[in-house]
């Protein structure tokens, strides 16, 4: 801190400055000076508010249409209406929600656990973070206006989405709140990237960076290859729609004429990285809290590392498995690549697994989340891999199962890592911690309601109903009765588990527990900081980075020989070698709990 | 306090320190940009020679998404070869300059604490865009507001010092 001080207030004894220095403005205070701070932290934080305010709305919207799908035939919603909450329920939860959330954990958090004092471009940070607020609100204002929202579905295909067949101003809200988010996107990633790659503390190399920073690299190169797609293709549809373009229209004018299919090439191109640019982050959240909670070092590191960057890679190159019934895509090439990338996921189950494997278990409200995102995305992932075969995809594409596997995939697997990262990175984010209690039953609320909720749309799915269908009747059975109520039971439950996590975040504020620097005995630079973290971050030198947990080696010297020692009687081979390298010790192997116990946890033993 | 020497305020233990790897040839950051575009380029080659030879003919919009892919990889992947292990030296110039002081030089690592140009870039543009939909009467005061703000940005840039 001291260097800082220094800077805001020079000493007597200072050389001049070169140039007459014209004094700075007066810092503002209040609630100015969180709405223009450019501390990483301040706009990380604004970032998690905001998109988890977009959660609320998008969910709410989804509580909607389950309303309108629980009984046959029922009026609760308009046709009309339930078409623009479907496109704005996928577009907020995508677009604003999900990765923004993502966002704001990188914000907050990639320059604390590289040991770096702020982002490479602190205030173009700030700018990502206006440019996305606003997209938002000017992709919700659609609501407002006489035609309503965007109603074309999330994807937008052509022709559908064009000046002819979705006039009004409501597409056009959503066209540029969409460009403008993956403008926001962009510099975003550029951010990232030039942080990671330059700001990192002596002795951090890349292989030593944490596992959520790896992987928020891999998402940020994502998005430079897919966000422009996106946004070029948005000002296209535009043009389109207002400029008198024939870009996406089929009908021929002079002998030429437009490709309405190129919408979904450019779109998928965008969206199906984006997929991984959503997922990715979270990946990185529950392999800190799976490393933290078994009090051991991330299992297969560097082979973790690969299967992120084997994702990515592979990610670019599947993007037409969204439309197979298209007939006209190259099937077995999308199908090959798309079936690879299980195999990198696989690899990472593998890696987790071995986390836990003869770890000290923590069983705190941020690992069962995590566990919880274990077991709902492993379902997902394999519904994903029976879709990736064309053939089963024809017959189950545009239906509820298509609806299940995404959920699995994204709330099952985004939404609960979100919360384990929530309640593991609390302390640092406000020095208090969040009820754990009030957490189990939140988690307990949400994965009983999830699962009702979805689990019974992949036998919708298999019966036949199709997805975004606004209702079906008494004909279509009891079977498809009884399932919609199921999941619109289900949708309420999970609905309702929001409450207890919203009255744990008041509860925190009026009376939580203040904890120290490292409540968790954790071993990332983070938790080297002041919680909350102040301005530049360290107020301490930063420990020697000998290994991806610094803070853990310093808090538990001697605990290489100790694991080395374990890993000699218990298991052979990898550990060994590892151990004996000194530089880090990875891999399986009873956890060191015994010398935890002698050790002072957290950071405070230096205070 | 740890008996280890503290890594920040250390010269010897920062030079000891090294940030990138391996020792010699490319880093690891560019070998993943290279990693990447080299398989987007080669993705994109089995692409489009597969697709030109099925009924539908070629399908450029991704090939030539995919070739744009591993051009920007490579380019990037190219410049940290070339560029990295100077760019990481100058910034143990920055921390070192820090922890001595020296106050007489434009390297230092500058931390801004607030600033409102930036709101008014993101409204701006955002306001701009919106305009496009919305009418003249959103988009004059959008752009009024993003020339405003990002001369404000300039400004207040070369003003820190």
């Amino acid at each position: 801190m001291t260097i800082v001080e220094d800077r805001a207030a020079p000493s007597d004894d200072a050389p001049p400055p070169i140039r007459p220095h014209k004094p700075h403005v007066r810092e503002p205070t209040g609630i100015l000076r969180v709405l223009t701070s450019s501390d990483h932290k301040a706009v990380g934080a604004a970032y998690m508010v905001t998109a988890f305010a977009f959660y609320l709305v998008g969910g709410a919207m989804a509580e909607a249409m389950r309303g309108q799908l629980a009984k046959p035939a029922s009026t609760v919603i308009d046709t009309g209406t339930y078409n623009e909450l479907f496109t704005m329920h996928g577009t907020i939860m995508l677009l604003f929600f999900l990765g923004s959330f993502a966002f704001g954990l990188g914000n907050f958090l990639i320059p604390l656990q590289i040991g770096a004092r702020d982002m490479a471009f602190p205030r173009l940070n700030q700018i990502s973070y206006w440019i996305y607020l606003t997209s938002g609100l000017i992709t919700l204002s659609g609501f407002f206006t006489s035609n309503g929202a965007a109603n074309f579905g999330w994807f937008a295909y052509t022709p559908l989405s064009d000046g002819v067949r979705s006039p009004g101003i409501g597409g056009d809200l959503w066209v540029a709140g969409v460009a403008l988010v993956g403008i926001s996107g962009i510099l975003t990633a550029v951010n990232f990237i030039t942080t990671i790659i330059t700001m990192r503390a002596p002795g951090m190399t890349m292989f030593r960076m944490p596992i959520f920073v790896w992987n928020m690299l891999v998402v940020s190169v994502l998005i430079l290859a897919a966000f422009p797609v996106l946004t070029a293709a948005g000002a296209m549809l535009y043009a389109d729609r207002h400029f008198g373009g024939h870009i996406f229209d089929a009908g021929t004018s002079n002998g030429v004429h437009g490709v309405p299919i190129l919408w979904q090439h450019l779109f998928w191109f965008f969206g199906h990285p984006e997929v991984y640019i959503l997922i990715l982050p979270y990946f990185g959240v529950v392999t800190e809290v799976f490393s933290v909670f078994s009090r051991k070092p991330v299992f297969g590191y560097k082979g973790f590392v690969f299967a992120t960057v084997s994702i990515g890679a592979l990610s670019v190159g599947v993007w037409a498995h969204h439309m197979y019934a298209t007939g006209v895509v190259l099937l077995p090439f999308f199908g090959i690549v798309t079936m690879l990338i299980a195999v990198p996921t696989g690899v990472k189950f593998f890696n987790w697994i071995g986390t836990l494997w003869g770890g000290d278990l923590h069983f705190t409200a941020a690992m069962v989340f995590a566990l919880g995102f274990l077991l709902t995305f492993v379902l997902g992932g394999v519904t994903g891999v029976i879709m990736a075969a064309p053939s089963l995809d024809f017959a189950l594409t545009d239906s509820y199962f298509v609806v299940a596997h995404f959920h699995y995939v994204l709330f099952g697997g985004g939404v609960f890592a979100l919360f384990a990262g929530i309640f593991y990175w609390y302390p640092k984010f406000t020095g208090k911690k969040l009820h754990e209690g009030w957490g189990y039953v939140q988690f307990v609320t949400m994965f009983i309601g999830f699962n009702m909720t979805f689990f019974v749309q992949h036998i919708l799915g298999m019966a036949g109903m199709p997805r975004r269908t606004a209702s079906y009747t008494v004909a279509d059975g009891d079977l498809w009765a009884n399932l919609n109520m199921i999941s619109t039971i289900g949708a309420l439950i999970l609905g309702a588990s929001t409450l207890p996590f919203l009255w744990n975040v008041y509860r925190t504020w009026r009376k939580g527990e203040v904890v120290g620097d490292n409540p968790w005995d954790a071993g990332t630079l983070e938790w080297w900081a002041p919680s909350p973290p102040g301005h530049g971050n360290f107020e301490k030198p930063l420990p020697r980075i000998r290994s991806e947990r610094p803070v853990w080696d310093h808090n538990h010297p001697g605990h290489e020989a100790i694991e080395e020692e374990h890993a000699r009687s218990a298991e052979p081979s990898t550990q060994r070698e590892r151990a004996s390298t000194g530089a880090r010790a990875h891999g399986g192997g009873p956890s060191v709990a015994d010398d935890r116990a002698s050790a002072e946890p957290g950071g405070d033993d230096d205070e | 306090m740890s008996d280890l020497p503290p890594a920040t305020s250390n010269e010897e233990v920062a030079n000891d320190e090294r940030r990138t790897e391996p020792e010699d040839g490319p880093t690891t950051e560019a070998r993943l940009f290279f990693l990447f575009g080299a398989f987007s380029l080669f993705l994109a080659v089995v692409y489009l020679v597969w697709t030109s030879r099925s009924a539908g003919g070629t399908e450029w919009a991704g090939g030539i998404a995919l070739l744009f892919a591993a051009g920007f990889a490579l380019f990037f992947g190219t410049f940290l070869l070339l560029s990295l292990r100077r760019v990481q030296e100058t910034v143990v110039d920055f921390e070192a300059n820090e922890e001595a002081g020296v106050e007489d030089t434009d390297e230092v690592l500058y931390l801004p604490v607030t600033s409102l140009w930036p709101v008014g870039i993101g409204v701006g543009a955002s306001l701009t865009i919106a305009g496009v939909a919305l009418g003249f009467w959103v988009m004059i005061p959008g752009i009024a507001l993003f020339v405003q703000s990002i001369v404000g940005f300039a400004h207040q840039s070369r003003a820190r010092r």
